[in-house]
Parts: C-alpha cells; structure tokens; sequence
C-alpha cells in the first residue's frame, strides 16, 4: 500500500510537471520542436 | 530589346523596366532600374540567371520580358 | 534598451542576433528565412551596461518602403518601436545594393551604426573597404565584423551604446527633397568609388555559377534534387538514425527498462495496477516516441547542412517551371523544404509569398510533406511490415511530391483566381555548411524532441492508458474492448471502414495523432503493451494483427496525408487569415488522406492478394460520391471563372 502511494505521489507529480507545460505551450502554440516565436502580432 | 532575347554572358545597360509598379520598385531597390549594368549569366531550368550590383538572381520568362536592354 | 538589427536579406541579421545572444533561432542561406521580428536579451558578455539591454532581429529587407510583407515588419517596427539604436548590417559581399537601405535608414533620426558584415568574404575576394571614408560619407560609424566567427562584436556593441541617445543627422545628398531614390543610388555609386576598392569582378562566372550550371540543369536538376533528399531521408531513416533507433527501441526501451522497472515496481510492492500505469502507459508510450530521436536527430543534422550550403534557392530555381503549371512559383518550395523539419516553421515561411492566392494554395500543400513528428510513423510501420527493405521512407516522399502536385492542379481547379506571379530569387554564394551549425540545431530539436515527449506525449499518453485501462464505471478492466477509449474509438471506427480499417484501436489512434503525430506511435505503444507480450517495433510485431502490409501502408498514408496536428493546424489558421479558406484547406486535407488510403486499401489488395479488402463496397460508394463532389465544384468554379471573364470583357 504505502510504496504505491510513495510512486503515485511522485509519478503524480511528474505528471503535473507535464500537464502545466503542455497547457502552457499550447497557450502560446508553440510546438516544442520549434523555437518558432509565435506569430499572433501579425501587424 | 527584352532580357529574354539578349545574348548570354553579356553585360548590357537597362534601358526601361516595363510592368506593374510595385515589380518596377522591387527591382530598384535591388539596383535594377535605368541606367544600371546587368549581365545575363546563365539560363537554367526556363529561369535566367542575372547579375545587379554584386548578387545574382533567377528570374522568370515574365519578369524577363519586362526588362528592356540598350541593344 | 532595445537595439534594433536591420539589413538586407541573408545579410547576416539572424547569425548575428543568436551571436549576441545566445539563442539558436532559424538560419538558412537564403532569402527569407526570418519571417518575424525576434526579441532576446543580450548575453551576459555583452552586458556591458547597467541598464538590460534587448536585441531585435528583423526580417530582411531592401528598402523601408515596403513591397513584400517581410519589409512590412521591418518598416513598421522600425518607424513605430522606435529602437534606441539602429544596427544596420550591411552584406559585405554586396554593400552597393545595401547602402540603398542605409540612406533611408540614417533618415529616421534613429542612432544607426552600420556593421559591415562578410569581412572574411570581402577579403577573401580582395575587396577593400575604406571604413573612414565610408563613416565620413554616411555620417555613422561603420564597425567591420564576422557574424559568423564572432569577430568585432564587442566593438560593434560599444559603439552601439556609445550613440544612444545622440541624434541621426540625415545625408545631404542633393536632389533628394523629391523623395528620388534615383538621387539615392547615384549618391551611393559616387561614394563607393572613392571607399570601396573592387578587385572582384560579380558579372565574371564564378565556381557558384559552374554548380549551378549543373545542379539547375534543365533535365538534370530535378533528378539531382530527388536524389540528394532521397540521401539525407534514406539516410536518416534506414541508415545510421535508423540502426540507432532500432537499439533505442528495441533494447532500451524494450528490454532494459521495463525489466528494470517491473523488478522495481514488483520488489518494492507496488499495485500492479499504478506498476502497469507507469511502465506499459507512460514508459511505453513515451519510451516507443523517444527511441527514434537519433533519427530525428540524423534528419535535422543533414538538414541544416542542406540548408546552409545555399542549394535551397537553387531548389526554387528548379521547381519553378514544374511548381507554374499548378499556379504557383519554385518559391513555393521552400516552405515544404523547411516544412519537412516541422510544418509550423514551413507553414509560417508562406509569408514570403506575396500572391495571397499562392500564399494559401502553399499553406495547405505544405503539411503534405512529412515533418520529424511524422517518422516515427514511417520507421515504426517500415521496420514491422517491410523489415529489411529501404524503400518505404522515401516512397512517402515520392507520394508526397505527388499529392503536391495533384492537390495543386485540384485546387487550382477548384478554386477561382488569376495568375498573376513573377518569380525572382535571390542566389547567395554557395558556402561550405557549418557543422557547428549543424550540430547546434541538431541538438536543439533533439531536446525540443525530448521535451514535447516528456510533455504533451507523456500527457496523452497516460490518458490514453487510463481510457482503455478502465470502463465508463470506472472500473479496472482487463478486456480492452469495453475499456472508455473502444467505445470512443467505436465513434469513428465505422468511418475507417471504407479504408479497410477494422477495429478502434486504429481510430483512437488516429485521433490521438492529431495532437502531435508521435501520438500515434505511442498509443499503439500503450494498446498492445496490454494486449500482447511481444514488443512493438519488431517485424511481423503486435501490429500484424490489425493490418496486412497493404493496408498498413495505407494506413501509413492516412495518418501522414491528412491534416497535421492541431498546433500545425493552428498556425495554418493563422496565415490563410481568412476562415473560408482555412476550412477548405483543412476539408481538402482530410479528403486527400482519405482518398488515398482508400485507394492504396482497395487497388492494392486487388493488385497483391488478388482479392477483395474489407469495406470495398463501402469504398466504391464512397469513391463515386467523392468523385461527383469533386466534378460539381470544378463544375461550379469553372461557371464563376467564365462570369469573372465575363465581367471584366
């Protein structure tokens, strides 16, 4: 019981790490195999 | 006469760029305008390579047609 | 502080922004490469001031009035931002063409100092220049420089700061209240003969001219470019980042880790249930994706050397004639050139493009070409289906060249406008490519490649493990097929028929690829991890039971040919500017997909089995709705052509 809740907790928190990046660049669009600046100040 | 028809490996002087505007002004900010040497290097794949000032550049059958050359 | 780097295309701008800085952004040997303004910090070695100072890089430009969009961005950051310096690059090797955007610059009242960039070509061909003639003439500061060795940096950054805050005297050059820029360009003549000493003769044929006399052939230069992308693809894919990838796969991620893990996870007493999460869903998925990062890694080495050496203006040479008999020019080629690294950056590269028309008709064709995302895909179904052949990585590409230009000609057909393109290419000289360039960017997507593993693919992943772990009670269940992911694969499963799919696992899997096409992959990964104990990426694997190997090439095709995923899409979006179009592009992308797949599936199985696929009634009606679709639109835009023709008559 204690070491799944011991591998949860730490394979929940990478998961979180992971989850907040993903969110943020797909605010910002950019796909991580591009260091692309976005394009949304089309002027 | 017309880019097109001019012998390669020549340099001429331009005599008078025809067609829009906008293509007009492109050209001269690149140094191609009236009074200005262009030399034909070369003609590959249906494009005419060209020299102006000191950078070469492919150009079409169109944009040929439209530089006129002093004979 | 914002120091703004402005110059001609191709000049060095980009090279010497990521010198200043430190960042490793775009750089290509050719002509509009940066299509957007870049802001960066400078590095902490040039941070020789209290105050932070930022550098901007700008798109290329001739001159400040602006004829293409690049220049646009150029002219209106420079007249609205107002930077507090102006670093004005000037191409060594062509200083005459760009001292025209030098005189307009210096009138803006902006502090400018010109780096002169190229040095080591200008002496290279004996070329002197007379800096303080030059900086008397202009009436600026003229610091010779290097980008690319770094050379004079540091000058140039001391007397950038140096001018801050002094104001710009424009020229004096006569004649120029007309605002005539011929008065400009006979100043500048008047100027170089007495600063510039030329030895080297640019009308002369040089060695570039002798390549290009052979590489732009009229009947060899097309064969030599598909062999050269033939090369690096092939190279790539089967050879060295294929023999990598296959023992990443294989036994890294096939063997040692989930051994290591599994005793782990066992020893220390975990719940099989958590131990199955971590090790089969986000291991699996994630390891199957990360094992072909030595391919990715071949690919965008060879790339980048491809694209330093200058032969990608050539490429456009070559492809022009082909590229105007479906309405578009050879310029069109170099957002699919880049676009086979990603396709945002190839999809963003349009811009060059002044034609909107051909601008939105390139967008669309340009996910076509298969991006670093989309081989894992092809390695993986190479390596399962046709083990030990060569041919099924560049036979995509082949597909792709021709899904070009048949979507080209259709949409051509489909969609109304004039022709009214000129072509004109810059030819920088050809360079021998930087390996530390290469390199550089090498690494560069390989972390990007880890990172977007480590995120969204671990993401999805782990979802994707859980929908077809549990049920809609949310209950543990070991038959796949009543898990959450069947019943939503279900959904589409019908839709797949037609092609010879049978079977969700293939729809969920699809659907997943349009997150990030390695999803695709990965999904798989984590659905026959549960379902059978051999690994994935071995020959006659876990995916032979869903697939002969013509429908799994099909399949291929599907996944590689319809719309690309959703952060491509997006930058889709954001350059056809208009929502008419950009559902068009997509409707066409997902039909192409479609219709192919279906057409590999069914004449293919005819061809090789001798029989039937599955689905191929289904096909057929499809195939003749499809085709009645197609041949009413064309109908239709063919009677809105003659009414324009009519109209304007």
């Amino acid at each position: 019981m204690i070491p799944t809740i011991i591998v949860g907790g730490i394979f929940a928190i990478i998961m979180i790490w992971a989850f907040i990046h993903t969110k943020r660049d797909l605010k910002s669009s950019k796909c991580a195999g591009c260091s692309v600046n976005n394009c949304s100040s089309r002027k | 006469m017309s880019l097109n028809k001019a012998k390669i490996g020549q340099t001429f002087t331009i005599v008078r760029i025809e067609g829009h505007e906008k293509i007009k002004k492109f050209l001269f900010t690149l140094g191609c305008f009236e009074g200005e040497c262009i030399t034909i290097i070369s003609k590959l794949a249906g494009n005419y390579i060209v020299n102006i000032k000191d950078s070469r550049y492919a150009i079409d059958e169109a944009m040929a047609k439209s530089i006129r050359l002093a004979a | 502080m914002k120091i703004a780097l402005a110059g001609n295309p191709n000049s060095g701008k980009t090279t010497l922004f990521n010198a200043l800085t430190g960042k490793t952004e775009y750089v290509g040997n050719w002509a509009g490469v940066t299509v957007e303004k870049k802001v960066a910090a400078i590095k902490h070695k040039y941070q020789i001031v209290k105050e932070p100072i930022d550098i901007v890089d700008l798109p290329g430009a001739y001159s400040i009035s602006p004829y293409t969009g690049e220049e646009a961005i150029t002219s209106d950051f420079v007249l609205e931002a107002k930077p507090d310096v102006i670093v004005n690059i000037v191409d060594g090797a062509n200083i005459s063409r760009s001292l025209f955007f030098t005189t307009q610059l210096l009138e803006l009242g902006i502090p400018v100092v010109v780096a002169l960039n190229k040095a080591d070509i200008l002496s290279k061909r004996g070329d002197i220049v007379d800096s303080q003639e030059l900086e008397k003439a202009l009436g600026c500061k003229v610091v010779t420089i290097t980008a690319t060795t770094e050379k004079g940096l540091e000058d140039l950054v001391t007397t950038a700061l140096d001018i801050v805050g002094t104001k710009q005297e424009p020229l004096n050059i006569v004649d120029l209240d007309g605002n005539n820029d011929v008065a400009r360009q006979t100043w500048i003549n008047t100027i170089l003969e007495k600063s510039l000493n030329k030895k080297h003769n640019a009308s002369r044929v040089n060695i570039s001219d002798r390549i290009d006399m052979v590489v732009a052939h009229k009947w060899f230069g097309l064969p030599i470019f598909f062999l050269i992308m033939w090369g690096v693809y092939a190279f790539s894919i089967e050879g060295l980042g294929g023999f990598l990838s296959g023992y990443l796969n294989d036994v890294v991620f096939g063997e040692v880790i989930p051994d290591a893990l599994n005793g782990f996870f066992e020893g220390i007493g975990v719940n099989p249930l958590m131990q199955a999460l971590i090790v089969d869903g986000a291991i699996g998925g994630v390891g199957a994706v990360v094992g072909f990062l030595p391919l990715i890694m071949v690919l965008f080495f060879c790339l980048s050397l491809l694209e330093d050496s200058g032969y990608m203006s050539r490429v456009a040479v070559i492809m022009d004639r082909y590229f105007k008999k479906i309405g578009l020019s050879g310029k069109s080629i170099i957002p699919m050139i880049v676009g086979s690294g990603c396709a945002i950056p190839g999809v963003m590269a349009t811009r060059t493009i002044e034609n909107e028309n051909e601008k939105r008709m390139t967008t669309i064709l340009t996910p076509f070409v298969p991006c670093g995302a989309k081989l894992p895909i092809i390695a993986l179904f190479s390596v399962v289906f046709f083990p030990n052949t060569s041919w099924v990585g560049p036979s995509i590409y082949i597909i792709a060249i021709g899904v070009i230009i048949m979507g080209g000609l259709l949409l051509k057909k489909l969609f109304v406008w004039e022709n009214s393109s000129f072509f004109i290419m810059e030819l920088p000289e050809y360079k021998m490519p930087s390996i530390k360039n290469a390199i550089i960017q090498m690494f560069d997507k390989a972390k990007g490649f880890v990172y977007k593993a480590t995120t969204i693919i671990l993401v999805m992943n782990t979802l994707v493990w859980f929908m077809q772990a549990f049920n809609w009670k949310l209950q543990a269940t070991d038959i796949q097929s009543e898990s959450i992911l069947a019943s939503v694969g279900s959904v589409i499963a019908p839709l797949l028929i037609p092609l010879g799919f049978v079977g969700w696992q293939l729809a969920a899997a699809s659907i997943t690829g349009f997150i990030a096409k390695e999803n695709v992959v990965a999904t798989f990964a984590v659905l026959f991890a549960m379902a059978s104990e051999e690994a994935l990426h071995v020959p006659g694997g876990a995916l032979s039971q869903m697939f002969t190997p013509v429908t799994a090439y099909a399949f291929l095709a599907f996944n590689l040919f319809t719309p690309p995923c959703f952060a491509a899409i997006g930058a889709m979006n954001a350059e056809m500017d208009s929502k008419k179009w950009f559902f068009r592009g997509l409707a066409f992308q997902l039909s192409v997909g479609y219709i192919l797949a279906l057409l590999i599936t069914h004449i293919g199985t005819l061809i090789i089995y001798g029989e039937t696929a599955v689905g191929f009634v289904p096909a057929i009606f499809v195939l003749i709705a499809y085709a009645i679709g197609v041949m009413l639109l064309i109908k239709r835009a063919n009677h809105s052509k003659t009414a324009l023709v009519e109209a304007t008559e």
